[in-house]
């Protein structure tokens, strides 16, 4: 019986019987299978959400409304997804953060590196067009400013109202954003994730030492300093998916709004298209964005920075050669600091674009930008 | 069967040139159908009458909005003293005397608007759409502060004739319809 699905499906192929990984892989490694557990679980949990709402502008807040008080079970549902969105933002964070501390984009890895970092804008597109979905007032606003920043280059605004289908955000844009929530931007993103560990499987991963390691296997036998992907790192990675599911769960039950940072009640107001809440406040992983977009004077400008910090994730891998030959050499610890800096800044960005507008905000959200930037070149 | 290597290299190029450019082609047709699909539908078009607004009841430093091209309009009823601060304030606006094309010819001049008194704005910030906050109270923001408009997205200021401030977010003065008065009380606008 074993011997007929054999001759007829890679069984081992599939498990990752022959793949072979570093053998000092620590626990910064375990964040990509957590990434994959996450996504599935998204997957299933926004199947079940699906069976609920209603994509139109008269029935959407409502839907869930309905969601959370009629249906058993129902805000188990919709905590998981929301929850678990911005649990994948945290650990894909911590799995780049990472590929920071490691070097892991280096050669030859850089390819792994680029797909990771369209990931990461598909990621964060992802949780855009959901955001709408609930068609709540910060949905809305935050629909009708993300839009409009295309009316920056020009012909944008024609764009703007092709992408809404309408001249402003409406009950049409919702339908649109909600079948690319579901249906596009999954395809896309499973697509890309088939590709980004493609790329790792045949150039191997790397490891903390940051020492060239030969992965592959000539004799089907675990090469020098080796061990088997199946069972060794599985092994692993179900006890990292274990303690995570541990702390996940902890947070639904425990603190299913989490302090406002998971679901804002700002957003349990139905969408008012004639009325801009005086009280703004992004979703805590598009604040850095946000305080970006506060602090730049200039329309045009704005938009530039959120780009180009979007984009310059993908010269990391070549940055070093950028840098004067006494940087050449650099101690863990120096580096280690360097990241300490970067991750602080970025947490500073983080809850600066969370509180309201004040004078001397602009200045110090620029001042974080700068010691940001500078940290993270240092650190490459 | 023919023998693999004697393959007509000439043919294949052929082959290829013409799959290709069809090919091409046929994507390029394709993709019309999907890109047209998203835009605005007919019913969506339509709804972009002019309206009659009767301005009787609004009272001085009072606002009304109505929807017009699915957007909000403002219409606001100046007093005599905002209308003459509206001319001298002029050093901390980016476009003081509306050069930017954001208005109708009639509505360049220090009020922005036909009346001086009676003020009609598209309520839609420039920066990225927003509809600012109408802040009519002197010193409310400020001791600078005459009075205008504050946008709750990133804090873009504006004056009482929809002029921004300097070293805002948002790039230009507020949006002037067209509009005309059928009589005193009475404005079309669009
Ligand atoms: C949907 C999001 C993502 C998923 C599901 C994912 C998945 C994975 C998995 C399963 C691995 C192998 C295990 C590990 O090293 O943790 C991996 C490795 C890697 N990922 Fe990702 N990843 C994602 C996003 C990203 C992002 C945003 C970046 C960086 C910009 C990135 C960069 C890398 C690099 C450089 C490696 C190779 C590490 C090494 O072998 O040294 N990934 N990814
Ligand atoms: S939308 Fe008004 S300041 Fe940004």
């Amino acid at each position: 019986m074993k011997h007929f699905w054999r001759q007829r499906l890679p069984l081992e192929l599939l498990i990752g019987k022959n793949f072979f990984v570093p053998k000092n892989l620590n626990v910064w490694y375990v964040f990509g299978a957590l990434l994959l557990l996450s996504l599935v679980l998204q997957v299933i949990t926004g199947l079940w959400l699906t069976f609920f709402y209603i994509p139109t502008a008269e029935q959407a807040f409502g839907s869930i409304q309905q969601l959370l008080r009629q249906v058993p079970c129902g805000w188990i549902l919709r905590s998981l997804h929301t929850t678990g969105a911005s649990a994948i933002v945290v650990l894909v964070y911590l799995h780049l953060l990472r590929g920071l501390l490691y070097r892991s984009y280096r050669s030859p890895r850089e390819v792994v590196w680029l797909l990771g970092v369209v990931l990461l804008w598909l990621l964060l597109l992802e949780a855009f067009l959901g955001y709408l979905l609930p068609w709540g007032q910060m949905s809305y606003w935050g629909a009708t400013v993300v839009t409009n920043m295309l009316s920056s280059i020009p012909g944008g605004q024609m764009l703007a109202t092709w992408l809404r289908g309408d001249y402003v955000v409406s009950g049409i844009t919702l339908q649109r954003f909600f079948a690319l929530h579901i249906i596009a931007l999954p395809c896309l993103l499973a697509w890309v994730i088939r590709l980004h560990i493609a790329a790792l499987h045949h150039v191997g991963s790397g490891n903390p030492s940051q020492l060239s390691i030969e992965t592959r296997s000539v004799d089907g036998k675990a090469p020098a300093h080796c061990v088997a992907f199946y069972p060794q790192q599985v092994q692993k990675e179900c006890m990292a998916w274990l303690v995570y599911l541990g702390i996940f769960c902890g947070v639904v039950f425990f603190v299913p709004r989490g302090f406002g940072f998971l679901m804002d009640a700002l957003n349990e107001n139905l969408a008012n298209p004639w009325q801009t809440p005086s009280d703004i406040r992004p979703l805590w992983y598009m604040a850095p964005f946000y305080a970006l977009l506060r602090a730049i004077p200039s329309k045009i400008a704005g938009i530039v920075a959120i780009v180009l910090s979007l984009l310059s994730l993908l010269a990391i891998p070549w940055l070093h050669h950028l840098l004067p030959p006494c940087l050449v050499k650099r101690s863990l610890k120096f580096r280690i600091t360097c990241l300490s800096v970067l991750v602080a800044c970025f947490i500073g960005l983080t809850m600066l674009g969370l509180m309201p507008l004040t004078v001397w905000l602009p200045s110090v959200t620029l001042s974080l930008v700068a010691i940001g930037v500078v940290a993270l070149v240092l650190a490459v | 069967m023919s023998d693999p290597n004697d393959v007509d290299l000439e043919r294949r190029k052929l082959l290829k040139v013409v799959a290709c450019t069809l090919g091409a082609c046929g994507v390029a047709a394709a993709v019309t159908p999907f890109v047209s699909a998203l835009w605005p539908s007919k019913m969506t078009q339509a709804a972009n009458e002019p309206i009659t607004v009767d301005i009787r009841a609004l009272h001085v430093g009072e606002m009304l909005t109505v929807h017009w091209h699915a957007k909000p309009v403002w219409v606001i009823r100046r007093s005599k003293e905002a209308c003459d601060e509206l001319r001298q304030l002029n050093v901390n606006l980016l476009d003081p005397d509306s050069l930017v094309d954001q208005q109708p010819a009639f509505a360049q001049n220090p009020y922005r608007a036909l009346r001086p008194d009676i003020l009609i704005l598209v309520g839609l910030c420039t920066h990225l759409g927003c509809i600012p906050n109408f802040m009519p109270q002197a010193l409310s923001l400020g001791p600078a502060w005459e009075g205008g408009f504050l946008c709750p997205c990133h804090g873009s200021r504006f004056d009482l004739a929809g002029r921004v401030f300097k070293h805002m977010p948002a790039p230009k003065n507020l949006f002037v319809p067209p509009y005309h008065f059928l009589d005193e009380h009475t404005v079309v606008i669009g």
